[in-house]
């Protein structure tokens, strides 16, 4: 099959500064919610996640959610995760998505069952995120399946993502799981949604120092925070996520939260765009995605950039 | 001497063995369905989790915030995946903390 890549990856291999967004499909069998999100996107993202029953809750299936902004003229970004299937269902999925139009994928783990709506359903867990990577990888350049067997014709050739979260702990090691990944096949990676900015500094210091910056294009990960409230409770509990106290006593103070929160991520998104090594953002606005497009503008990310042979306009 | 000694043991065995019961010969049982009954509170309808049936339920959830395990009478998943026990909702006001949905219907 001949090379026929993303919008996503021709932006990044153009220089651009990308932007995606988010959605979360619902927990129902009605996509006209994932098509309106995607049309409000349009224009102001480069590309869109689609979730796999994200916080392990049955939500409408990532793929199926993928055609919808598909139809909607936008382009999506698969999530996968490694809970649900095993490596027979996952290549067939993935087979399946491709032969749709989907040429971007992101390869998570994913969220343990237990904390989701069927907490006593059993787990796949058949490959882990990066063994994952590399069985896209090698589905796509030595066009083989997991076993072996070569893939006589049309292989899928997706554009691999992986996720990061450099406010984990143990903190060094982080970058040392990233460069796994990159030598398992990751092209583009997503980072956990960024308050602290300071500590992201670090981390892509370290990732610099390796020059993983120059192996795999890095997208940061960054969220309107709706209101004072919404910060609390993330700062109190949400793991692996650090909410300063500065943020959430500026909102708090705020007269108009909402609105001091698009300045917030407006001020975050400006930072991180001169941070070496950094080649797109990733807003997740969860619930709130009709607020991107006025952050798009505000962040100075508009308009978006055309990638050279693909005519559409993604969002 | 040595002789009478083990013909007195053996017949001793024998004599042991002949007052011994048969041992009971296989059958098949019928072995009831295990059915576990789960109260929490007075306001929690007993949930049965029905085993080796065919069929399970998902009984419980565990609260993202108290981190107690939760029947999901008592419980309230958001859309958007945040997963509380109704008195730590309470406490948010029955707004979900991170979308701001209205949880309280």
């Amino acid at each position: 099959m001949s090379e026929n890549k993303s919008r996503l990856q021709t932006l990044f291999e153009q220089g651009e500064f990308v932007v995606t967004g988010e959605i979360g499909p619902p927990k129902s069998a009605n996509g006209e919610g994932i098509r309106k999100h995607a049309e409000h996107l349009k224009g102001y993202c480069d590309a869109t996640n689609l979730t796999d029953n994200q916080t392990a809750i049955v939500r409408l299936s990532s793929i199926a959610a993928g055609m919808h902004v598909l139809k909607a003229g936008g382009e999506p970004i698969i999530q996968m995760t490694c809970r649900d299937r095993n490596r027979i269902a996952i290549q067939s999925d993935l087979l399946g998505a491709y032969s749709l139009g989907m040429k971007n994928m992101l390869c998570l783990t994913g969220d343990h069952q237990s904390f989701g709506n069927h907490p006593t359903a059993a787990n796949v867990f058949d490959v882990d995120s990066i063994q994952l990577i590399r069985m896209v990888k090698r589905m796509k350049d030595e066009k083989v399946f997991a076993c072996g067997e070569a893939i006589k014709k049309d292989e899928p050739r997706f554009f691999i993502g992986a996720v990061a979260n450099p406010f984990a702990d143990p903190f060094e090691v982080r970058v040392y799981r990233m460069e796994k990944k990159i030598n398992a096949g990751a092209q583009f990676f997503q980072t956990q949604i960024i308050f602290d900015l300071e500590r992201f500094e670090r981390w892509m210091e370290l990732v610099r120092e390796r020059g993983l910056h120059e192996r795999a294009y890095i997208m940061a990960g960054v969220m309107p925070v709706k209101s004072a409230k919404v910060a609390a409770y993330m700062q109190k509990n949400v793991s692996g996520m650090i909410v300063p106290d500065e943020m959430v006593t500026r909102l708090k103070n705020a007269e108009d939260q909402q609105a001091e929160a698009v300045e917030i991520c407006v001020e975050q998104i400006k930072h991180i765009r001169k941070i070496k090594g950094v080649s797109g953002v990733h807003i997740m606005a969860v619930g709130w995605e009709e607020i991107v497009p006025s952050i798009a503008e505000k962040a100075g990310l508009l308009p978006r950039p055309q990638a050279a042979g693909i005519a559409r306009v993604a969002g | 001497m040595q002789i009478q000694g083990i013909q007195k043991l053996q017949t001793d065995e024998n004599r042991q063995a002949s007052q011994e019961p048969d041992s009971p010969s296989l059958h098949i049982i019928t072995k009831p369905v295990e059915t576990e009954e789960i109260s929490f509170g007075e306001t929690a309808e007993p949930i049965r989790e029905q085993r080796k049936s065919g069929w399970t339920v998902t009984a419980y959830y565990w609260c993202r915030v108290c981190k107690q395990k939760t029947p999901v009478t008592d419980a309230k998943s958001c859309d958007c995946g945040v997963t509380m026990c109704n008195v730590c909702w309470a406490e948010w006001d029955f707004t979900c903390p991170i979308c701001e949905s209205d949880m309280s219907k």
